[in-house]
């Protein structure tokens, strides 16, 4: 009866409670949370936000597949490249040979897949057909047709075509999106200028026209010759425009703010003139300057060579702060360069500049933005300052700001200087953490990285490192050819006889040492070598010989010791007498007579001691004495008699 | 009455069978033989996987070399998909040739079509690249759609499941 009292009271009290928590809700107002807006592609970044991140992930642009899947830091190069020839050799083929591919499989039709339309008459052609062209940013193809309507089009379109020639003036890879291409190659060709006559033509005739189409015609072909380097040409122009009063907008005047260095060479004090000169006529003109214009005027600062270079610089800053214009990117890296010199000062401003960019969000608004991180980092490394660093590489990382960095030179300087920092300012177990995190993952170092790592060890005899020793050696071999001098730099700091005797460690730094001896022997087979020094050689035998591989040590030192003359005699006496004291040690009497040998020929010190204890072996027999004398002479060896009698 | 136009073209079919020899449906050749392959006297074959098994092994021992859904109830483009794929791995034999060392597998999915298949290293590693790039980029011209290459490579004689 009490247990069905309880068993009521508790329905009671969970009854009162679900009372009590739904009169809660029907009080409480319902508060509807205010719309986020969020873009198309916001779904997949919290999708991917929830997948943890993958270190062994592999680019998507190679084969998943041990033969097609790079190694060497250059064939990632050579097979992305590669890859985007084949799509090159397709596209020529489409372009060449459209009537052959099908035209209307698409539902709805994609403009992508088309061939393109080729045009032979002048009925085929219109007006909108070439504006169309101009907006797909086809140069030879809009000149085509424009040549095909014989120059019979409205002054606009003669405008935009004049503007496409100028800005696209012969870039093939940005029409075709290649950008494969873009990351690997670094673009030479800047200084091109094509469709000259094309062009003249054009621009003579807008020129022409009436004032406000002549203007246009002028900003343009101030752009266009500056971008592509005609750098004379272009200042001629703004010369003339100058003197007509013909308006330019604000990006020509940036333009010419770029020009002002290569016009004026190493003549400081004109630089500056000029600068303050179209600053002054900006100003007057009454146009609004953007972020490019600062941008532009702290580069011209930069390149000048004058004593108050810096306060210049904070003026122009400062004016910029006031007409509230938001800074890009470029603009912090003009500053850090003109701001930071190698020095105390340097540093705080450094310091102060990464503050200022931080939990900031930029876009790409200057070609020079993509600067930014590659210089940051570099002078993190230059003023060791691993805080910095470490706060770069966060920014680096935040958002997407790995759009910043365009090339596969840039991103290499990038993790270069990073990789240096951190092996400069921590010790090798943080080093080896962070290095293993970030190859081959993330970035693949090249040879110059590698050297720059290994002669870092180079005078350390840290125990520690052994541990890492394998790694290093596989990276070296693996991602590049580098040369056997820095290998022999890696193999001299192994250490064999500090590990534990069942150290796992021990048969991998053994096999190092064997792979390079192969390496010696093909090296030496070569016709033109570089010669080897026997302290190399020696270093072989001793890890072997620590490595119970006593065969193949004697086998390394009869090398060494029979064909000398292919070796430099840098072999010290410290190492021939670890040797010789481990052949004892071991009792091979072979090894024992080699290092003996090789005492007497390069005439060491101590080449009595060595023949006695050679002569106390249990194992030395009557033939061995006989090698020893015709090694040592009867008077040694006399002589050593005569003291065991004595 | 009205049947006996129908009728009579009937028997003539029948008659028809009756004067033929049809060597086709006798015993010694009603006989499946697609997809087998038979010991050759004095010729040792070397067989894959795929080969090794007949045909009314699929869906049991071997899988489909084309894989879509054309063909379910109300699929689409079943006639052109069918020649689509004949056209792939007649571009694809051509392209790469003597490179395949399997069928050609071909699979839709939604837009994308992806072409697998294991090739032998008789070539560089950069030039299998210019070639996977080469036909991404044409065939997917040619079918108004994207396409992936799946290679998996492999020494040459890894594939021989038997010899016969």
């Amino acid at each position: 009866m009490n247990r069905l009292r309880c068993l009521l009271d508790r329905t009671s009290w969970y009854e009162l409670r679900r009372l009590q928590s739904s009169s809660s809700v029907s009080n409480s107002k319902i508060k509807i949370p205010a719309r986020i807006q969020r873009d198309s592609t916001d779904i997949l970044y919290a999708l991917e936000s929830t997948i943890p991140k993958d270190f062994i992930n592999l680019s998507y642009v190679y084969h998943d597949d041990p033969y097609l899947y790079p190694l060497r830091k250059i064939d990632y190069r050579n097979r992305a490249l590669s890859y985007e020839a084949g799509k090159k050799a397709a596209i020529w083929i489409h372009k060449e040979h459209g009537d052959l591919f099908p035209k209307h499989l698409s539902d709805p039709e994609i403009e992508a897949f088309k061939p393109p339309l080729m045009y032979t008459e002048k009925s085929q052609v219109s007006e909108e057909i070439l504006l169309y062209t101009i907006s797909k940013r086809m140069v030879s193809d809009a000149l085509h047709i424009y040549k095909l309507l014989d120059s019979n089009v409205s002054n606009e379109t003669k405008q935009l075509l004049l503007e496409l020639l100028c800005f696209y003036n012969h870039e093939t890879a940005a029409q075709n999106n290649l950008h494969l291409e873009q990351w690997f190659v670094i673009s030479q060709d800047t200084h091109i200028w094509q469709y000259t006559s094309e062009i003249n033509e054009l621009f003579g005739f807008l020129v022409k026209q009436d004032s406000l189409t002549a203007a246009a015609a002028y900003n343009v072909m101030i752009c266009g010759l500056t971008k592509h380097l005609r750098t004379a040409e272009a200042w001629a122009l703004y010369q003339k425009c100058e003197e007509e009063n013909i308006p330019l907008n604000i990006t020509t005047y940036n333009y010419i703010l770029w020009l002002i260095p290569d016009i004026f060479g190493h003549k400081n004090e004109l630089k500056i003139e000029n600068l303050f000169n179209i600053i002054n006529i900006i100003n007057k003109k009454r146009v609004k300057p953007n972020v490019k214009t600062l941008n532009n005027a702290l580069n011209v600062i930069r390149v000048t060579n004058v004593d108050n270079k810096r306060e210049i610089a904070k003026r122009f800053l400062m004016e910029f702060k006031r007409l509230n214009i938001k800074f890009s990117l470029a603009s912090y890296y003009y500053i850090m360069n003109i701001f930071t010199g190698n020095n105390k000062e340097g540093h705080d401003n450094f310091l102060q500049i990464l503050h200022s960019i931080e939990n900031e969000t930029f876009n790409i608004q200057d070609p020079i933005d993509l600067k930014f991180f590659k210089h940051a980092m570099y002078l993190a490394s230059i003023f060791n300052d691993r805080e910095a660093g470490d706060k770069i590489h966060k920014s680096f990382l935040a958002k997407d700001n790995y759009k910043f960095i365009a090339t596969a030179a840039i991103e290499n300087a990038y993790y270069s200087s990073y990789l240096m920092l951190v092996l400069s300012t921590s010790t090798i177990e943080e080093f080896f953490k962070f290095y293993e995190n970030l190859i081959p993952n993330v970035f693949v170092p090249s040879k110059r990285i590698l050297t720059g790592i290994i002669e870092t060890f180079k005078y350390n005899s840290s125990p520690h490192l052994m541990k890492y020793i394998p790694r290093l050696w596989s990276d070296i071999n693996t991602y590049c050819l580098i040369e056997p001098s820095t290998k022999f730099i890696l193999l001299r700091l192994i250490q064999i006889d500090i590990l534990p005797a069942d150290s796992v460690l021990r048969t991998d730094l053994v096999n190092i040492a064997w792979d390079c001896w192969n390496m010696i022997q093909k090296e030496i087979k070569k016709e033109r070598y570089t010669a080897i020094e026997n302290a190399v050689t020696a270093c072989i035998a001793i890890i072997l010989l620590h490595g119970n591989r006593v065969e193949e040590s004697i086998k390394v030192m009869t090398y060494t010791v029979k064909e000398s003359n292919v070796f430099l005699p840098t072999m010290n006496e410290k190492q021939v007498n670890e040797l010789f004291n481990n052949y004892i040690f071991k009792k091979c009497i072979e090894g024992a007579f080699l290092i003996l040998e090789y005492s007497v020929n390069s005439g060491f010190p101590h080449i009595v001691e060595m023949a006695t204890k050679l002569q106390k072996l249990s194992v030395f027999t009557n033939v061995d004495r006989q090698r020893l004398i015709d090694l040592v002479g009867v008077e040694a060896l006399n002589s050593l008699d005569t003291e065991k009698t004595s | 009455m009205s049947l006996i136009p129908y009728m009579r073209s009937i028997f003539q079919i029948s008659q028809n069978n009756v004067t033929r020899r049809h060597l086709h449906i006798s015993t010694v050749l009603n006989k499946s033989r697609a997809g087998r392959y038979r010991p050759k006297p004095k010729i040792v074959q070397a067989l894959t996987y795929e080969m090794a098994n007949p045909p009314h092994y699929i869906a049991s021992r071997k899988s489909w070399n084309s894989w879509n859904t054309s063909n379910v109830k109300d699929g689409n483009r079943p006639s052109e998909t069918l020649v689509e794929d004949l056209f792939i791995r007649n571009f694809i034999q051509g392209t790469w040739h003597g490179l395949f060392l399997s069928e050609i597998i071909i699979k839709r999915q939604h837009n994308i079509i992806r072409i697998a298949g294991i090739i032998n290293r008789k070539m560089m590693p950069g030039q299998i690249h210019f070639l996977i790039g080469y036909t991404e980029q044409l065939l997917s011209y040619w079918l108004h759609c994207p396409i992936r290459m799946e290679l998996s490579s492999v020494p040459s004689k890894d594939v021989v499941y038997k010899y016969i």
